[in-house]
């Protein structure tokens, strides 16, 4: 349900976007907003994460699986990449 | 690349240990997350939607233009949940996890309020790494994977963060293909994490 909610702002923006009829002025300010917004967001994770027990006493299993992880996705797309696509 | 997110988080995790913070303040957190959710989507659509430049892009490549952004996702995912498996993450996480495409800041967020703080860890470290990554070994993942195949892991962060280092790396004729995947996959990510996460 949050997804339709989601996809349906998405759209929603790319059309007032497209109609030309933002002002600049707006969309900086906005830019702006949304920068503090995900700077306050993280803030409030590393406070959930700071308070929650499981995490930071786990933390070298927890990074090691992420590390992992992490190459594993840049393997996954990398190699799919050169798979389809060709080398290019 | 800004460290500010970085210098945040890591505050945000020393005055949860300090105790300080009482734990009825960060029930509230989730609701907030998913409303600050809709407005970033709403913001990348007006972003995007603006921006002209990028239109008569994606009309010159035609369907070229969604070759790499797609098939880099789908990597992302077939590697982050074999891999996820490998190691015991829950196929969820690793999924959702994988198609954040090295846009950490948001796929944290996204990964907290959809799975805890445990999860929200693996989302940061794993796509932050992925961004620090391909600032640093862009040479070697084009001699190895070629240049699609670099601007494919580069992923969410193609738009930004890597565009310099890709065009190191590959010439200046993959920037405009560079910059094209990375907004794509910046505008799909917050629909993806999500549905990815309750699809796996």
């Amino acid at each position: 349900m949050d997804i339709l909610i989601f996809i349906a702002f998405l759209l929603l923006g790319i059309t007032l976007g497209r109609s030309g009829k933002l002002p600049v002025t707006i969309t900086v300010y906005l830019d702006r907003i949304l920068m503090f917004v995900i700077y306050g967001l993280l803030l409030f994770v590393g406070l959930e994460v700071g308070t929650y027990r499981g995490v930071l006493s786990n933390i070298g299993i927890i990074g090691f699986k992420a590390v992992l992880l992490s190459m594993g996705t840049i393997a996954g797309s990398g190699t799919l990449c050169l798979l389809i696509l060709k080398k290019g | 690349m800004s460290i500010t997110p970085f210098i945040l988080l890591i505050t945000g995790v020393v005055i949860g240990i300090s105790g300080i913070v009482p734990g009825e303040l960060l029930d509230t957190t989730n609701s907030l997350i998913k409303g600050f959710v809709i407005l970033l989507c709403f913001v990348i659509g007006m972003d995007m939607g603006k921006d002209q430049k990028l239109w008569a892009n994606i009309r010159n490549m035609g369907h070229k233009a969604f070759l790499i952004p797609i098939v880099s996702v789908i990597g992302s995912l077939m590697g982050g949940i074999i891999t996820g498996i490998l190691v015991g993450l829950p196929p969820g996480v690793s999924a959702a996890a994988s198609v954040g495409s090295g846009y950490y800041s948001l796929t944290t967020i996204m990964l907290k309020q959809l799975a805890g703080p445990e999860a929200a860890t693996i989302a940061f470290i794993s796509n932050l790494l992925r961004e620090l990554l391909v600032m640093t070994a862009m040479p070697l993942f084009v001699a190895v994977f070629g240049k699609n195949g670099a601007i494919g892991i580069a992923g969410a962060t193609a738009m930004d963060t890597a565009l310099p280092f890709i065009i190191k790396s590959t010439g200046k004729q993959m920037a405009i293909a560079a910059f094209v995947s990375g907004v794509l996959i910046t505008v799909a990510m917050p629909v993806l994490v999500p549905l990815c996460y309750k699809l796996f």
